[in-house]
């Protein structure tokens, strides 16, 4: 599989973790959600690692 | 000719469990420790003769060790002789006269918690009914199975279909799932601490760890001699099978020769050649430091700089004239949830300790393994273990300063909540300081669980156990998959040692 097509399908998996969140989330888990909202755009990258 | 077919870098027990099935394999394995003891944080030093574990104080889901010596075709109980521990805990305030202990049945454990809250006992049951069958699922299946890849977790969920009925647990928080069942504020906060375990708070940590109060009540062990003895076993049967291992020989350097790890350079300039190498290591420090930028592609340097460290966790360790009024082998104080949440934001993430009442207040873990194993400490003596977590950077000070003042603030938080007059007999007190940790062990801002478990950090975010930009270099330990702690990093050596064996058949 190429780099790319794995790039795509990391941000899918990260774009559809945060949809299930938004969908999931209730106010109490606000800071749990924080966390991992601040934490998304770098997933896509430790995918790599 | 390459020197050996697989270099270990670090002697901890992910590295070893690695090491000990290369070597079954007939791979020619040499194991590197940078220090004159085996096993890192899972170890045990000895000083004016009392024995203290470094770091981990007691070691749960021994189906971890079972799995690697059945694979090692060896007997577990030779090599890692354990003395099962129980009660479990006991929880302590003398602040409030509260006391009780969670002995290891369930059901015994539910009978302690209706002396004072029925409904809870009832909850702790019907808590160990939902998620019992999903911890043997879990331990079973996704503690063993590599998550290199989408491919792997499809392949998983293919193996084990109930596994889907197990991820919401890696979405919603630790707090979340043990607030559904529990009302009493002891009985909640005795369910939701161990989410520091994992080196977070309750409500900020994956639920997963949730199943962590529960999977204690299979058993939880301490092994004869000390913590050392785990290490130590895993090293005996390596070397049995004709395996190596080098002290005092600290690794500065993996080598790479086109996109492939070649091998090792040790501090003073020695290369030893390798078809494999295994960095069992943080992975933060091993990509960083050891392998290094001009290896590395763009984006792979971006997510490793990305990782977060855990919380590092500050050992205080006190050897005392007397047999402590203690009554089990971990005692600790139990704190609201909430305190345990604000901690984070409000003390942590601001370089701050704890402080009620106008002073400084070091909750931890107390652990007292001569109660278990009387040789640790000289004749009419014991040692006890001080397990907190600060912050790796202390606001307006350092660790070099504050330490001795970090010790007599840790007696006195004790001698007020669980043994009053403690300071009066104490012979022997010293600490392992976030920085100590990351002097001694190289462990990066002291992160003894490696890096942080949240589900950002989680299976195929996680540090791969192959790496997937440097050919024929492998990773082991807390910070890879699946996770921190002693069962975990066992079972992580397994997968790894497992996938270079299957790669070089």
């Amino acid at each position: 599989m190429r780099g790319k097509t794995k790039a795509m399908i990391a941000l899918g998996v990260a774009g559809a973790t945060a949809a299930w969140l938004a969908m999931a989330t209730e106010p109490s888990d606000w800071r749990y959600a924080k966390l991992l909202l601040t934490q998304l755009p770098k997933m896509p990258f430790r995918y790599f690692v | 000719m390459p020197d050996y077919d697989v270099v270990v870098i670090g002697g901890g027990i992910g590295g070893l469990s690695a090491a000990a099935l290369c070597q079954k394999a007939g791979m020619k394995t040499l194991v590197l420790e940078q220090s004159d003891r085996i096993g890192g944080c899972c170890s045990t030093f000895e000083t004016e003769g009392f024995h203290f574990d470094v770091g981990a104080s007691v070691v749960e889901v021994t189906r971890a060790f079972d799995e690697l010596f059945k694979r090692l075709e060896m007997p577990r109980e030779k090599y890692i002789p354990l003395i099962p521990v129980d009660p479990i805990y006991d929880y302590c305030d003398n602040t409030r006269g509260v006391r009780f202990a969670y002995p290891t049945s369930v059901e015994d454990t539910a009978r302690v918690i209706a002396e004072f809250s029925p409904e809870d006992a009832r909850a702790f049951l019907k808590f160990a009914e939902d998620y019992t069958p999903k911890i043997k699922g879990l331990v079973d299946n996704f503690f063993y199975a590599p998550s290199l890849g989408f491919m792997d977790t499809i392949r998983l969920i293919a193996k084990y279909p109930q596994m889907i009925s197990v991820l919401p647990m890696f979405v919603t928080t630790h707090q979340k799932i043990v607030a559904r069942y529990f009302k009493n504020a002891d009985v909640l906060a005795s369910m939701a601490f161990q989410s520091f375990y994992a080196g977070l708070p309750p409500d900020m940590c994956a639920g997963l760890y949730a199943i962590v109060g529960l999977l204690e009540h299979e058993g939880i062990y301490y092994p004869e001699g000390g913590m050392i003895r785990i290490p130590a076993g895993i090293q005996q049967a390596f070397e049995d099978l004709g395996g190596e291992t080098r002290f005092n020989a600290r690794a500065v350097r993996v080598m790479v020769e086109g996109r492939r790890a070649v091998g090792v350079e040790l501090w003073d300039g020695t290369e030893i050649t390798a078809r494999n190498v295994v960095g069992a290591i943080n992975a933060k420090k091993l990509y960083e430091d050891m392998v290094g930028r001009e290896h590395i592609p763009w984006h792979v340097w971006r997510g490793v700089r990305s990782l977060v460290l855990s919380m590092p966790c500050p050992m205080i360790y006190l050897g005392i004239d007397y047999e402590p009024p203690l009554n089990a082998h971990h005692t600790l104080t139990l704190t609201d949830p909430r305190v345990m949440n604000d901690y984070w934001s409000d003390y942590y993430l601001k370089g701050k300790l704890y402080v009620k009442d106008g002073r400084v207040e070091v909750m931890g873990l107390i652990s007292w393994a001569s109660k278990i194993d009387p040789s640790l400490a000289p004749p009419g003596k014991h040692v006890l273990t001080h397990m907190g977590l600060a912050p790796y950077n202390l606001a307006g000070n350092d660790w070099d300063r504050y330490k001795e003042r970090y010790i007599d603030e840790a007696i006195a938080t004790i001698e007020r909540y669980i043994i009053p007059d403690l300071s009066k007999h104490v012979v022997y007190r010293d600490m392992a300081t976030p920085k100590d940790l990351e002097r001694m062990l190289l462990h990066p801002g002291g992160a003894v669980y490696g890096i942080q478990t949240d589900l950002s950090h989680m299976a195929v975010f996680r540090p791969a156990n192959r790496s997937k930009c440097i050919g024929n270099l492998y990773l082991a330990g807390a910070s890879t998959h699946p996770g921190g702690g002693v069962p975990a990093v066992v079972a992580g050596g397994i997968i790894t040692g497992s996938l270079i064996v299957k790669d070089n058949a």
